[in-house]
């Protein structure tokens, strides 16, 4: 019954951030870091949620859709891997949280690349409908738009809601599965590329963001939360707070001198 | 025309609805118009002719459209007011300014504006867990929709203001400077979650991370880096670290 429910609550989160992934809104509701914790709110873990949405956010926030690329479907991929890490821990809460969700990591991963195809394929699905649009706005039918949007967005919730739903009944069961068998001897393993995948995602943003010239106040930044946090006991929330002012002030400078 | 205008906001929302290989966002671009033109040409053979002229080819980045589509209902309303065709004006406009736009919003949106709502969300998320997990997801959607809705809302009316000459308007706005800023803000941001990494404790489980106070992870990072500027991909380097870490646990079964 709590596996149902979970298929339930996670395929329609899924279909609603399959409409905000591509044809409505694009709020970023469909992003990892929104979309895992979000499912993991309505299922009741969201902190599991969380920590699986920081971690795909962060290593594959490169992947954008820039002119006609579609990257990985990763909002589909983060319900998906919330839902089961959610699952799995449930089922076995001796497994530990970080093997939980890196299993569902690894696991989620080929189904992103699998939604991003079913969004290809849907884009395709879509020529055949704005062409018969344009042909009833030929004969005089102008609210054939309206109604191909409207198909439009009916055809992203039923991708979203039918991917993971079929996602999780198929694969959440062999999952746990397996995860059980190789638990004992790979519970350190798991530890460790749950700890590594998270500093690679800060690894990612610092390349994202490189620039030669805000190395020397990146690294400034790094040495005082340093000798705050580790010489004066600072808490890491204060440190937080003055890194933030830290960072406002000098980007109202920097764009004020640009502007000038 | 002024309830037309915010219509055509709300149905820009759907721009991208129908996105296809071949026309693009042509469906949801001549959707979001159609209040608008109602409006300004109210003989509906007129408006079908105008209607068929925006299904063709459309594509620029979905949150800067809006200025485009002020811009041409502008052109629409001037041509329709001199009863003359704006198939031409129009046409050159759309083709002049949808590369410009689509350049500035992915590099303001998809480069820089998203990484540092992500950076922001997860510097809260590790660094302030205290404020629970809600507060990474709010401040996400806030860095992100903030601009998001103002340049939509506002872009409408300034193109509609400006007609053509929101191509100098764009010229002489400063988005380097502002990009810029946001970078340098994310750098500094950067190098206190950095900082702070061998204080971090798991946000589900509470507990702390294997290398808790002291630098290992400094080594390990500066490593990814220098991988990464070596344009190893991040794929690679994800599964090299997997493969790495089950590799030494299979071989030193005992060790942790």
């Amino acid at each position: 019954m709590e596996f149902l429910k979970t298929v339930l609550i996670s395929s329609a989160l899924a279909g609603v951030f399959a409409l905000d992934l591509m044809v409505a809104f694009q709020f970023m509701l469909c992003r990892p870091l929104v979309a895992a914790t979000l499912t993991g709110l309505a299922l009741g873990e969201a902190g599991a949620g969380l920590s699986f949405g920081c971690l795909m956010e962060l290593i594959w926030v490169g992947a954008i859709p820039v002119g006609s690329v579609v990257p990985p479907d990763f909002s589909m991929a983060a319900v998906f891997g919330a839902s089961s890490a959610v699952l799995m821990h449930q089922w076995n809460p001796s497994l530990g949280w970080e093997a939980c969700l890196v299993w569902a990591l690894l696991w989620s991963l080929p189904l992103a690349s699998l939604g991003g195809w079913l969004e290809q394929a849907q884009r395709r699905w879509h020529l055949g409908l704005v062409e018969r649009a344009v042909a009833q706005v030929g004969a005089g039918d102008e609210s054939a738009l309206g109604r191909a949007i409207g198909r439009s967005l009916i055809a992203s919730f039923l991708r979203g809601l039918i991917f993971v739903a079929l996602a999780l009944t198929i694969f959440v069961h062999p999952m746990a599965f397996l995860l059980n068998r190789v638990f004992d001897t790979t519970r350190f393993a798991f530890e460790w590329i749950y700890w590594l995948s998270l500093l690679l995602g800060f690894v990612v943003l610092v390349d994202q963001f490189w620039e030669r010239r805000w190395l020397k106040a990146s690294s400034v930044s790094f040495l005082i939360s340093a000798v705050l946090l580790y010489d004066l006991g600072f808490k890491t929330s204060t440190v937080l707070g003055i890194a933030a002012v830290a960072a406002l002030t000098a980007a109202t400078v920097q764009e004020r001198r640009f502007r000038a | 025309m002024r309830k037309a205008m915010f219509k055509v906001v709300w149905r820009s929302f759907f721009l991208q609805a129908g996105w296809n290989f071949e026309r693009m966002q042509n469906l949801g671009f001549a959707w979001s118009m159609q209040p608008a033109l109602k409006e300004i040409y109210p003989d509906k053979n007129r408006r079908l002719d105008v209607l068929k002229r925006h299904l063709e080819l459309f594509n620029t980045h979905p949150y800067m459209a809006t200025l485009l589509m002020g811009c041409v209902l502008k052109t629409e309303r001037e041509s329709a007011e001199l009863r003359i065709d704006a198939a031409a004006r129009v046409g050159a406009i759309k083709q002049a300014m949808t590369g410009p736009l689509a350049a500035i919003g992915d590099t303001l949106f998809w480069a820089t504006l998203r990484p540092l709502a992500a950076l922001s969300a997860a510097a809260l998320a590790w660094m302030a867990p205290g404020l629970g997990t809600l507060a990474p997801v709010m401040i996400y959607l806030g860095i992100f929709n903030l601009p998001h809705l103002t340049i939509r809302f506002s872009g409408l009316f300034q193109g509609y203001a400006l007609g053509p000459a929101v191509a100098e308007y764009l010229r002489k706005t400063d988005t380097q400077g502002v990009i810029a800023a946001f970078r340098l803000a994310a750098m500094i941001l950067l190098g206190s979650v950095l900082a702070a990494f061998g204080r971090f404790e798991h946000i589900a489980s509470r507990a702390p991370m294997p290398f808790k106070d002291n630098f290992l992870f400094v080594g390990a990072g500066l490593g990814m880096l220098m991988a990464m500027r070596l344009k190893f991909s991040v794929n690679k380097l994800f599964f090299g670290l997997c493969l790495a870490a089950l590799s030494i646990s299979l071989m030193f079964p005992n060790t942790h």
